[in-house]
């Protein structure tokens, strides 16, 4: 049974987090000090405040925001990448996020290391990928390319394997953050084909995108993030709507 | 706020799938272009010993040390592991910010994956030091054996300095150039290329409280000496090992979940 619960959430960033002062802030974050102690609000602001939502088999959220609104954030809060700095996040099912291009690839390593390597961290056993490797070149369109480094790869050819090896077997749940539109077209017709056929397996995605058009494709709620909160969860159509009308009354302060 | 105890360790054994797929990368890497591949693990530790060998035996004299060459080695090889591993875990974090921003991993993987390949060289080395043992016509003696319990002592020993490293150079990028300096230092200050009796008598005791000399001595002993350490002695390594890893873990518990924010 997949399930993902955000609970109050809330991720605090260090503006300086380069600064001295930082390894402080680090141990007063574990050891609960009183409140006098706590770091200054001026060094610091919240990436996300009081999100709280409950997802289950089926569920395909939508995030959408402006750039700096905490879609990303919340995509790694959810990835366990950020441990939240309050409330709580549980996660139950297979999780694979696909954040950023490129999962965790070692550039120095061949594309079929790397699926190897990549399935070792998505939980797939070497078997698996050894038994999917045919599938997974055949794919990602990489056929002679395999066995080279992912260093000399062009952006799609990193992204097409990325993102084969996210799907190749479905997880419990997918996190996309919008990036096989860097792909070309072919590629994008049968991505696309891939997640229908995911999003038919009743199982839980969460995508984020700038592009509306895959929010009202692919899913059946969506969620509006506004400087960290949220502003509006319901029906894609309505939130893309709601979303559009307040970006044209001019840029938010 | 929100903190649930973790235990790395469980993870790690959860991920384990994980941790032999970063070491075999590496040894890949590592030996990539290279004509004499996984030869230079072995002919690394026997090139730095006969250099070593040649220059402190005929050179300097042999702090009359009867068979220098394999008091060298069993000294050395303790050190080699304990150096070389620090080194690499101090940047083993920083490394891997490619992973540790994009996915879930538990961080003690990346410095461990280190520890574990130098402990895979530091195996070719037992095995370097049998072939110059064939060489040089010398026999080791059945406290040979024993050298695996005094290796696993290390090991959490170095463990432990391994993590505390790794995560502060995260903090503080000055700990990778202090580290060398100060490795350095250690590399004269503990009895591996001279025997602790070369020593004036005033200093020997402070030198037994240098927590490397009580691992390195142990190696002496069980290669060069022949002799089996004293319950005491193996419970001073142990203990520092001890020491050393509850430190290190600590630390790596408290932080874990910082370090991302600080890439």
């Amino acid at each position: 049974m997949a399930h993902i619960s955000v609970d109050n959430v809330g991720v605090r960033f260090r503006k300086h987090a380069h600064r001295s002062g930082a390894l402080k802030e680090a141990v007063l974050r574990r050891l609960r000090p009183p409140s006098w102690l706590k770091e200054q609000p001026a060094n610091s602001f919240w990436g996300l405040k009081g999100v709280s939502f409950s997802l289950s088999e089926g569920d395909r959220l939508g995030i959408i925001g402006r750039n700096g609104a905490g879609k990303s954030t919340l995509l790694k809060v959810i990835s366990r990448i950020y441990r939240p700095t309050e409330g709580r996040v549980g996660v139950e099912g297979r999780i694979v996020p696909l954040i950023e291009i490129g999962a965790g690839f070692n550039p120095e390593l061949s594309g079929r290391e790397n699926a190897f390597l990549n399935g070792a961290i998505l939980g797939m056993p070497r078997k698996v990928i050894a038994e999917r490797m045919e599938s997974i070149i055949e794919f990602s369109e990489l056929k002679e390319f395999i066995d080279m480094p992912v260093k000399y790869y062009s952006t799609g050819m990193h992204l097409r394997l990325a993102f084969t090896l996210a799907t190749e077997i479905p997880p419990d749940i997918l996190i996309l953050d919008e990036l096989y539109a860097g792909g070309d077209a072919s590629f994008i017709a049968k991505a696309n084909e891939r997640l229908e056929r995911f999003v038919a397996g009743s199982r839980i995605l969460i995508i984020v995108a700038h592009n509306l058009e895959y929010i009202r494709r692919f899913a059946n709620r969506a969620m509006i993030l506004k400087q960290g909160e949220v502003a509006g969860v319901g029906a894609p159509q309505a939130m893309i709507e709601s979303y559009l009308s307040d970006s044209q009354q001019g840029p938010t302060p | 706020m929100n903190f649930t105890p973790r235990n790395p360790i469980a993870e790690c054994f959860q991920y384990r799938e994980v941790l032999r797929n970063i070491i075999s990368q590496d040894l890949k890497v590592k030996y990539r272009r290279t004509l004499l591949g996984y030869v230079w693990s072995l002919l690394n530790p026997v090139l730095q010993l006969v250099v070593l060998s040649l220059v402190f035996s005929h050179l300097v004299g042999r702090f009359g040390v009867e068979n220098y060459t394999l008091f060298l080695f069993s000294g050395l090889i303790a050190w080699i592991f304990f150096q070389q591993s620090l080194t690499m875990s101090a940047i083993s974090l920083l490394q891997n910010e490619n992973f540790i921003k994009k996915v879930y991993l538990p961080k003690v993987i990346f410095p461990l994956s280190k520890l574990c390949l130098r402990g895979i060289d530091f195996l070719f080395s037992l095995l370097a030091l049998s072939l110059i043992g064939l060489i040089f016509g010398f026999t080791l003696k059945w406290t040979f054996a024993l050298v695996p319990a005094a290796a696993l002592i290390l090991f959490v020993f170095t463990l432990g300095l391994a993590l505390l490293v790794s995560v502060a150079t995260v903090y503080f990028r000055d700990v990778e150039y202090f580290l060398s300096l100060f490795l350095q230092l250690f590399y004269f200050l503990t009895p591996i290329l001279y025997p602790i009796s070369v020593l004036p008598e005033q200093y020997r005791p402070w030198v037994a409280l240098n927590p490397l000399y009580s691992h390195i001595q142990l190696f002496q002993k069980l290669i060069y000496f022949g002799v089996v350490p004293s319950p005491v002695e193996w419970g001073l390594a142990a203990l520092w090992a001890v020491v050393s890893f509850a430190v290190g873990y600590s630390v790596m518990v408290l932080f874990e979940d910082d370090l991302v924010f600080m890439m």
